[in-house]
C-alpha cells in the first residue's frame, strides 16, 4: 500500500501532489451549517454592543460571549477534528484584521452611544457587528480554501 | 522570506510528508482524523508521530473530552520551517515556482 511504505522513493512532482491532495483533505472537512455563522455573528455581536449596554448589562455580557465563543470552538473541533486560528494562514489572516478593525470602530460607536448618546447605539453597533461577522466568517474560509489550494509550502 | 531549500529525510517518507502538509495547514489536528485523512492504520500513524515527534517536528498533547482522551498533534516552530524548507527543495527538484 503507498500510504504505508517507509521509504524516500517519491520522486518531486509526486510529493508535491501529496501535499496537496493531503490539504485538499482538510479543505474538504472544512463543511459547516449557516448556523454556525449565525451563532458566530451573535456572538461577535454581543462583545461590540456590550460595550455600549447600560448598567449590569455591559459586564453580564461579555462573559456570556466569551462563553459562547469557547462553545462554538469546541464545537468546530469536535466536529471536523483541526482548529486554525483566524489569524494564522498567510492571506486570510487579513480578513480576520479587516474584520477586528470594524469590530473595534463599532466599539468606539457602541461607547460613544453610551457616554455622549443617543443610548441605543449600540443595537445599532450589535445588528452591524452581526452581519459583518456572519459574512467576514464566510469571505475567511473562501480565501483560507484558495490558500490551501495554491499554496504548498 | 523564502527558506532555504533542505531535503529531509525525516520529512520525506510519504505518510510523513502528507501528516507534515496537514499539520502546516491548521494549528492541530486530531490523531484520527490525519490518520483516517491520510488513509493508514493506527500502528503506522503512531509509528510516524513518534518519528516526527523525535526528531521534534510534532507535538503531541492528549486532551479529555465527553469522557473520551483525544490525542491532538501540531507542528513546532522546528517542524514548520522544516516543513517549508523540504517543499521548497521539492519544487527546485521539480522544476516549479
Amino acid at each position: 500500500m503507498t500510504h504505508e511504505r517507509d521509504t524516500h522513493d517519491l520522486n518531486p512532482q509526486d510529493a508535491l501532489a501529496s501535499i496537496q491532495a493531503a490539504r485538499s483533505r482538510v479543505v474538504q472537512s472544512a463543511d459547516y451549517p449557516v448556523g454556525y455563522d449565525i451563532a458566530y455573528g451573535g456572538v461577535c455581536a454581543l462583545l461590540v454592543a456590550g460595550q455600549g449596554m447600560p448598567g449590569p448589562w455591559s459586564f453580564i455580557v461579555l462573559p456570556i460571549a466569551l462563553g459562547g465563543l469557547a462553545l462554538m470552538i469546541t464545537w468546530w473541533r469536535k466536529r471536523v477534528g483541526w482548529w486554525v486560528n483566524g489569524y494564522s494562514p498567510r492571506r486570510a489572516r487579513w480578513v480576520a484584521f479587516g474584520l477586528a478593525a470594524v469590530f473595534l470602530a463599532l466599539i468606539g460607536l457602541s461607547l460613544y452611544g453610551k457616554y455622549v448618546g443617543p443610548w441605543w447605539l449600540f443595537i445599532v453597533s450589535g445588528a452591524i457587528g452581526w452581519i459583518a461577522a456572519a459574512f467576514a466568517g464566510r469571505l475567511w474560509m473562501r480565501v483560507w480554501r484558495k490558500e490551501m489550494s495554491e499554496e504548498i509550502g | 522570506m523564502n527558506p532555504t531549500p533542505i531535503f529531509d529525510p525525516v520529512i520525506h517518507a510519504p505518510g510523513r510528508l502528507q501528516i507534515c502538509a496537514i499539520l502546516s495547514s491548521v494549528d492541530d489536528a486530531e490523531f484520527a482524523m490525519v490518520r483516517d485523512a491520510i488513509a493508514v492504520s493506527d500502528s503506522v500513524m503512531s509509528k510516524h508521530v513518534k518519528q516526527l515527534e523525535e526528531a521534534g517536528y510534532v507535538a503531541v498533547s492528549k486532551l479529555a473530552a465527553a469522557g473520551r482522551q483525544r490525542t491532538w498533534l501540531s507542528l513546532t516552530a522546528a517542524g514548520r520551517a522544516a516543513f517549508k524548507a523540504h517543499v521548497a527543495e521539492l519544487t527546485r527538484l521539480a522544476g516549479v515556482g
